[in-house]
């Protein structure tokens, strides 16, 4: 008669790497918050070489896709933050106007508060191409949206980011939501 | 308001159909919309089918729409079992449209058929298949396989499902050898009789940039939208440095890829597809443009879509890749108008390629940008560089800190003032040792220097060994899937071109390079052009020009 396969060792075993992984997780979540504020305070954090001024706005927002569904995809959190189970956090998208100090101070709240608890997977929706580097550097998505209005950005990104809303980066105010607009 | 297309036409997904049928039904200017189910179909849509299987699948959803039903018939699409799905289709049609039902046909010989069969009235949407072009080459097209083939020499083959039959219509004689090919022989005259419509192709170019984390892609496509004066251009861009082509004045699109957002692959591609068809149509650019090392499926998706039959493809590819990334690139070759291959001074003759289409080598293109600098003085102040030889380290993909100590250590020896080149998307963490500078590009800053350290990377080689009569050293980055810096760092070295630096060699090697800078003479003649833009500039435009005059009607 043989005997049943020992199950005890393995889980525990593996209860103990998930534990170690979550711990790592939120270390790793607090050494790329830390360079990110780090940046952010330095006063230098959107410093690159520039070609020129550009001379007009950056991108504009393509056609709505086709009506074939496809279904959404599923941005990350940013490297910031650690979450157990981040894709049960809504993704909301952040409108980022320019690179300038009041952007840096705006950030740098969110990105405190995501390191602390967060409560969103964000997407930040630049209408200055010259953030992108720096917000892709700590794993943001980002996406340019040239000067479109925050409407029509929410009604051609929602479905494909299943994005819930759209908030100004300084004022947090709500510039659109999928509840006051649906489809 | 509704925007929504004047006409819907349903299909089935991967129809080779659907496209130059909607460009058929547009041709007058109204708008057309291919779509795979009736979910969006409104009131005050006509709506059109492009074969028995989609009215079969989707009539019964808008029975209740008020509308004129029009049936494209295709009794080729497996004759025999398809004439009883034909059937089907027609009695279906009474049913739930009585009279309110107009039937068609890709082609005479297919009305006629249908005519005979069941004693419908049917209408040919095309006339008889228009003469072929005589100097075009011929396409053979294969429903049973799925394939297309040029058969007039290059034997490229390419799969029915990703093409644009509008598209390569203007390219090809599309031909059909077996006369009882009835569903390639509607194939063909639909597509022949899109034609002579009008081009409606404007002024515009659009380069699409793959994601990655260099400046290579961005730089050389800088370098031929600079040389294509007088046609605007638009960049599609997956990659950090999108802000660099804005900066240039061009209308950027910027996006991520699937693995910077770490999504599936499958569903982004879809998405892709669906945003880059949706500027095709809306923008009708001459040509797309990519610098990358293959072409993405959901670029060729979108060129099969209606709306980007008059669009070329027009595909940059450099040479030194791994060898083990040589062999894919006749696949991606078949759907490209012009391949455009930049020249590589490390390889002075091409290898061996796979038969293509029209594929042109060029000199070595090279971005050279604004020079915000003057005089070597004004570079040196701005740079905050005191009197004394300077050099300049790039060493871009570079990340082991082995080398940068021995090179600090050997320049502070030496006397030699430095300056560590950060790349615009580097990390704070990739950082050399201070004092640094964020230059792009380089080459507006090379006069600067005495000396430059970098690695081998295709842009910077070229900007260095064609622009820079300075001593340089190579510090080749060797890494699976990019390209092959040992070998052009290699081929430098040989011929006495630049010093290439290995673990083995570097502290003699760093030693003899030093030396050389502060000698000053001159290591190499700079008498080679990198013309390679304005050739590439000169073909795209000799492809797009022809067709963006308009024929009188």
């Amino acid at each position: 008669m043989t005997r049943p396969p020992e199950t005890s060792v393995p889980l525990a075993l593996y209860r103990a790497l998930a534990n170690r992984h979550d711990e790592l997780a939120r270390r790793l979540a607090d050494h790329e918050y830390r360079a990110m504020r780090d940046a952010l305070l330095s006063g230098h954090a959107f410093d690159i070489p520039r070609l020129g001024t550009a001379k007009r706005l950056a991108s504009e927002m393509p056609d709505p896709p086709s009506t074939q569904a496809i279904p959404p995809l599923q941005v990350p959190l940013a490297r910031i933050a650690a979450h157990p189970a981040p894709e049960s956090l809504p993704c909301v998208g952040v409108i980022a106007k320019n690179a300038s100090a009041a952007s840096a101070e705006a950030l740098l709240g969110l990105a405190t508060e995501m390191n602390r608890a967060p409560f969103a997977r964000v997407l930040f929706l630049t209408r200055c191409l010259s953030l992108i580097p720096f917000l892709s550097r700590y794993g943001f998505p980002c996406q340019g949206v040239g000067d479109a209005p925050a409407p029509e950005i929410g009604a051609v990104l929602a479905p494909r980011f299943d994005m819930g809303q759209i908030r100004d980066l300084e004022t947090g105010e709500i510039l659109w939501s999928r509840a006051r607009h649906p489809a | 308001m509704s925007n929504a297309p004047a006409i819907v036409l349903l299909a089935q997904s991967g129809d080779p159909a659907a496209t130059p049928l909607a460009v058929w039904l547009g041709r007058d200017g109204t708008q057309v919309t291919v779509a795979m189910t009736p979910d969006t179909v409104s009131a005050d849509q006509t709506v059109w089918f492009a074969d028995h299987v989609a009215f079969l699948l989707h009539a019964p959803a808008l029975a209740n729409h008020q509308m004129v039903c029009n049936l494209v018939l295709r009794p080729g699409m497996d004759t025999g079992r398809q004439m009883q799905g034909i059937a089907l289709a027609v009695g279906l049609a009474k049913r739930l449209f009585g009279e309110s039902v107009t039937y068609w046909s890709l082609s005479v010989s297919s009305a006629r058929m249908i005519e005979a069969t069941y004693g419908l009235s049917v209408t040919a949407l095309s006339g008889a298949v228009s003469e072929a072009k005589q100097d075009a080459p011929d396409l053979e097209l294969s429903v049973t396989s799925g394939l297309l083939r040029d058969t007039s020499g290059s034997e490229i083959t390419m799969s029915l499902r990703a093409a644009n039959l509008a598209r390569l219509s203007r390219r090809y004689r599309l031909r059909c050898e077996d006369p009882e090919a009835i569903e390639e022989h509607d194939l063909i005259a639909i597509a022949n009789s899109t034609v002579t419509g009008r081009p409606d192709r404007r002024n515009r170019v659009l380069f699409i940039l793959p994601g990655g984390a260099g400046l290579g892609h961005i730089s050389r496509s800088l370098a031929v939208a600079d040389a294509l004066q007088g046609t605007a251009c638009d960049f599609l861009v997956y990659n950090d440095a999108a802000y660099i082509a804005a900066d240039a004045g061009h209308r950027v699109y910027h996006r991520q890829s699937a693995t910077q957002l770490n999504v599936d692959s499958d569903a982004w591609r879809q998405w892709e597809t669906a945003a880059l068809a949706g500027y095709l149509a809306r923008e009708r650019p001459a040509a797309v443009i990519v610098d990358a090392s293959h072409i993405d499926p959901y670029i060729i998706e979108a060129l099969a879509q209606p709306g980007a039959e008059n669009t070329q493809l027009v595909w940059i590819r450099r040479e030194m890749w791994r060898s083990d990334r040589q062999a894919a690139w006749g696949a991606y070759a078949a759907f490209a108008d012009l391949v455009i291959v930049p020249g590589e001074l490390s390889q002075p003759e091409p290898p061996q390629r796979p038969a293509l289409p029209p594929c042109h080598d060029v000199a070595p293109i090279v971005f050279k940008g604004p020079h915000p600098y003057r005089t070597r003085r004004q570079l040196r102040r701005a740079l905050g560089l005191k009197r004394g030889p300077a050099c300049l380290v790039s060493l871009g993909g570079w990340n082991s800190a082995l080398p940068r100590e021995l090179i600090a250590s050997a320049a502070e020896q030496a006397r030699v003032q430095m300056i560590w080149a950060e790349s615009p998307l580097a990390t704070a963490s990739a950082v050399g040792p201070s004092p640094g500078a964020t230059l792009y590009p380089m080459s507006a800053y090379l006069g600067a220097f005495d000396g430059v350290i970098s690695a081998a990377g295709y842009n910077s080689f070229h900007e260095l060994m064609l622009g820079f009569d300075g001593p340089v050293l190579f510090l080749p980055v060797d890494q699976r899937g990019l390209d092959d810096q040992v070998g052009r760092a290699g081929f430098a070295a040989q011929s006495g071109l630049a010093d290439s630096l290995t673990p083995e060699t570097a502290q003699d090697v760093l030693t003899r390079f030093f030396g050389k800078l502060r000698t000053g003479i001159p290591a190499r003649p700079t008498n080679r052009q990198a013309g390679g833009a304005v050739e590439a500039a000169t073909l795209i435009a000799s492809r797009i020009q022809p067709c963006l005059e308009t024929p009188d009607d």
